[in-house]
């Protein structure tokens, strides 16, 4: 996973989710070629899974890969040693995996007891094909695989986390269910489609590229100085602002007065959340458009504090004198991109 | 820590099959299937259910690729099944061949028959075989003496070029012999003179063309001919010889036109008491050793009397005149009862007792697939291919077999499909059954997936790049480019 193929769009909330479905899918690929291509020859070395550990091991590995890809994809974005980005997935898909272990024992030990005799002999067929005695085996799989990432991240987003993992565990068990009962009347494109929606929601969900991998830019649009551009962020992190004018000496974004830059014009700040604005600093025209909404800046000398609205990646800023204009556009690019 | 891995370890291989006792793995599929066991009471013979490509090539001696059709095969997507057998004598566990057709197996998922069950032989293997057929010598066999007879029937059978063919195949190093025997209340050859093995198509059409029409008519000592063919003739010097020199295997064959009718006075259920007598005689000699046991075919020239009679369940050790005739065990059969129909009861009931079939045919083309049946290779395993709803699939099942002629024997093994993961489906096959496909056709499902997921990856990026360079472009100044009033500062100065 590269930062520099994720811009700042809802790419960056779709891009865990194609890497964790991916992994999903091979994951049930690889059960695939065990159980169906291996097993023969595993059968004769007795290294092969019993039937009922066959759902047990499917949900619990499936269960500790997404989790480890989690953190992966994280350690990859922040470039974090290698050495400590192996262990932190190691740690993570272990304990994910134990964790998914014990919520599925459980789970299967607590559905046992609400069922009958009778119900208990026939639930006991490894071989049965049912919702009703998995489907909380599979979110409570699904819990874990959400809470195991959280450790990793010191308990940021719990609550995103353990919704999004018991969530996409339901809708990839909804999924298996509904293709393999009712659709296709068997399990294999039900169990391919079934991980893979559990991946890929599962990544969705839960963790999107984190904002502050990225900073926030000026940029010039119009054709004089096209294309400068100055970071709004500064390298310590935490509150800054950039002054935008025509005032030869010491602002940060130099545009000449017969553009209709006003000596000094608009800043742009960000502060310590990383939100970013833009504030208006002139009685000349300022505005900030972006679709379906243009906001005036322009300074109102009857207050006291300058007029400023929030920055949206891709949002233009309009500086003008009544006559000339000069166009300026907010940016989120990645901070390696420096 | 290396504790830690050890105990993962020995909780992975506790997890895992035993291969001694375990499941075994259905190659290509996600089944499992169990140890077969033997199913029913008094079986003669074991039904030796393959479960795996190595019990395939260990037990048949098969190639890998001609194993294919042996090894077992489970799809819950067309609900299609599939298994291979073979049949195993009991005693010194050898294999057995036998002429087993379709409707002699009768295989059931969860104890209930599939509605569609196909069976293919393996392995044909001609044997040693000696024929006895014994034809009705009564006078209503010929009666009328036209081609719609009953005897010019059986005569155009015997000499059809396939019932020959049969009897005596033009390619093998098997030896086969036909006794020909006429039966009214004694048995005797086609020619009037003791019983003959005949061992050349050329006697054969002799003895057939010369004397088949020919000899006195008498009554009918149908149960008689049984008992002597099953008992004393099998036993004369001359036969037993015959047969213990070649191995091989007597098939008796009983045809005639009407009733066991012994004298005027008989009724249908003055029978009952002579055929549970020929039915002992005749399960005693089944119980002689497998391969010199007699195999015991009945068939009726006309229409059956009873056609909704059913054999019982369980073999019955006396034959009750309502058993046998139904309304009919008052009736008298000398120009009675014998003119509305054959006594097809009587037949089904030795076929039964003698391991074989029955048959009631009204053409000599009929008569000649009923020679030529008795005269079937035997074949060495069989692979049995069924069909139930995919339904019945979703959980464990119980596989059974039973085998309705030649031999008394059944098997029954548990199968598991997997309760979450299944093979690709079987495709189509130009027969109508599935037949597997391989692995890679997986393939065909995860790239297109994961060219998808890669697109979607790709495709933001692309897409933002590319809104980027449309609608990003330099705004040009309106009215020209006048010169700036000043360059940018220079930082520091």
């Amino acid at each position: 996973m590269n930062i520099v193929l994720i811009p700042y769009t809802w790419t960056r909330h779709v891009a865990p989710g194609l890497v964790t479905g991916s992994v999903a899918l091979f994951a049930w690929w690889g059960w695939l070629i065990y159980y169906t291509v291996l097993a023969p020859k595993l059968f004769s070395m007795g290294l092969l899974l019993t039937l009922p550990a066959q759902g047990f091991m499917l949900l619990c590995s499936v269960s500790a890969l997404l989790a480890g890809t989690s953190v992966a994809m994280e350690g990859a974005l922040y470039r974090h040693s290698v050495l400590r980005r192996a262990a932190t997935i190691v740690a993570v898909a272990f304990g994910t995996f134990v964790a998914s272990a014990i919520a599925f024992g459980v789970t299967g030990g607590i559905v046992g007891v609400f069922m009958g005799q009778e119900m208990s002999a026939i639930a006991a067929d490894g071989s049965l094909v049912t919702l009703r005695y998995r489907v909380m085996q599979w979110i409570m799989v699904g819990l874990m695989t959400g809470l195991g990432p959280v450790v990793a991240r010191r308990g940021a987003g719990f609550l995103t986390h353990a919704f999004g993992g018991m969530v996409s565990a339901g809708i990839g068990c909804a999924t298996w269910h509904y293709l393999g009962f009712h659709l296709f009347q068997d399990y294999y494109l039900a169990s391919a489609l079934g991980f893979f929606s559990w991946g890929l929601f599962y990544g969705l969900l839960i963790w999107a590229v984190p904002r502050d991998l990225y900073a926030g830019w000026v940029r010039v649009l119009s054709a004089y100085r096209y294309g400068y551009r100055i970071p709004i962020d500064s390298l310590q992190g935490g509150l800054s602002e950039r002054f935008v004018g025509h005032f030869p000496r010491g602002l940060d974004l130099f545009l000449p007065v017969e553009r209709g830059v006003a000596e000094l014009h608009v800043s742009a700040l960000v502060d310590g959340e990383q939100n970013y604005a833009v504030r208006g600093l002139s009685v000349w025209p300022t505005l900030t458009r972006r679709m379906l909404e243009r906001v005036d800046l322009r300074y109102d000398p009857r207050s006291p504090a300058p007029l400023q609205t929030y920055l949206h990646n891709g949002d233009r800023m309009v500086l003008s004198d009544g006559v000339n204009e000069t166009h300026l556009e907010f940016l989120l690019l990645p901070k390696e991109e420096r | 820590m290396r504790s830690a891995w050890l105990l993962g370890l020995g909780l992975l291989v506790a997890g895992c099959e035993d291969p001694k006792d375990g499941l075994v793995p259905i190659e290509g599929t996600t089944y499992r299937i169990g140890a077969p066991a033997q199913d029913g009471d008094k079986n003669e013979v074991i039904v030796d259910m393959l479960r795996s490509r190595d019990e395939c090539r260990a037990k048949l001696e098969l190639t890998d690729e001609q194993a294919e059709d042996c090894v077992p095969r489970f799809d819950r997507a067309t609900g299609q099944g599939r298994f291979a057998f073979r049949i195993v004598d009991k005693v010194n566990l050898d294999p057995l061949f036998l002429p087993l057709a379709e409707e002699n197996i009768k295989v059931s998922h969860d104890n209930r028959p599939p509605p569609e069950v196909r069976v293919t032989r393996h392995d044909a293997r001609p044997t040693s075989q000696l024929f006895i057929l014994l034809i009705d010598g009564s006078q209503s066999m010929h009666e009328p003496s036209t081609q719609e007879g009953p005897v010019m029937k059986v005569y155009n059978a015997l000499m059809d070029p396939s019932v020959i063919d049969g009897f005596f195949p033009k390619t093998g190093s098997v030896e086969r012999g036909v006794l020909l025997l006429r039966f009214t209340d004694q048995v005797r050859g086609f020619d009037g003179g003791p019983p003959r093995v005949i061992t050349s198509r050329k006697e054969y059409k002799d003895v057939v063309q010369n004397y088949m029409l020919a000899g006195s008519p008498g009554w009918t000592h149908l149960y008689d001919a049984v008992d002597f063919s099953v008992g004393k003739l099998l036993e004369d010097a001359i036969v037993k010889d015959w047969i213990q020199q070649r191995r091989a295997e007597p098939t008796i064959v009983a045809l005639t036109d009407g009733f066991n009718n012994e004298q005027s006075s008989d009724s249908c259920g003055t029978n009952a008491g002579r055929l549970t007598d020929t039915l002992e005689k005749v399960s005693t000699a089944r119980k002689s050793e497998f391969g010199k046991r007699p195999t015991v075919y009945t068939v009726g020239i006309g229409r059956a009397l009873r056609p909704g009679f059913r054999l019982p369940k369980v073999a019955p050790r006396q034959i009750s005149p309502s058993m046998l005739c139904g309304r009919y065990q008052d009736s008298v059969i000398n120009r009675g009862v014998e003119l509305l129909g054959i006594d097809n009861a009587s037949l089904d009931l030795m076929a039964a007792a003698g391991g074989g079939k029955s048959f009631v045919k009204s053409t000599h083309k009929g008569l000649a697939s009923v020679f030529q049946e008795a005269a079937a290779e035997r074949y060495g395993w069989y692979q049995v291919d069924y069909r139930v709803d995919g339904f019945y699939h979703r959980r464990s099942f119980d596989l059974g077999m039973r085998l309705d002629a030649f031999a008394r024997g059944g098997a029954k093994v548990r199968v598991y499909p997997s309760g979450w993961v299944d093979a690709p489906a079987l495709a189509p096959g130009d027969d109508g059954w599935g037949k597997p496909v391989s692995f890679r056709v997986t393939l065909t499902l995860l790239l297109p997936l994961l060219s998808l997921l890669l697109i979607g990856g790709f495709w933001g990026p692309a897409s933002y790049n590319a809104r980027r360079a449309l609608f990003r472009r330099a705004v040009k100044d309106k009215g020209g480019e006048p010169p700036p009033s000043q360059t940018p500062p220079t930082m520091g100065t």
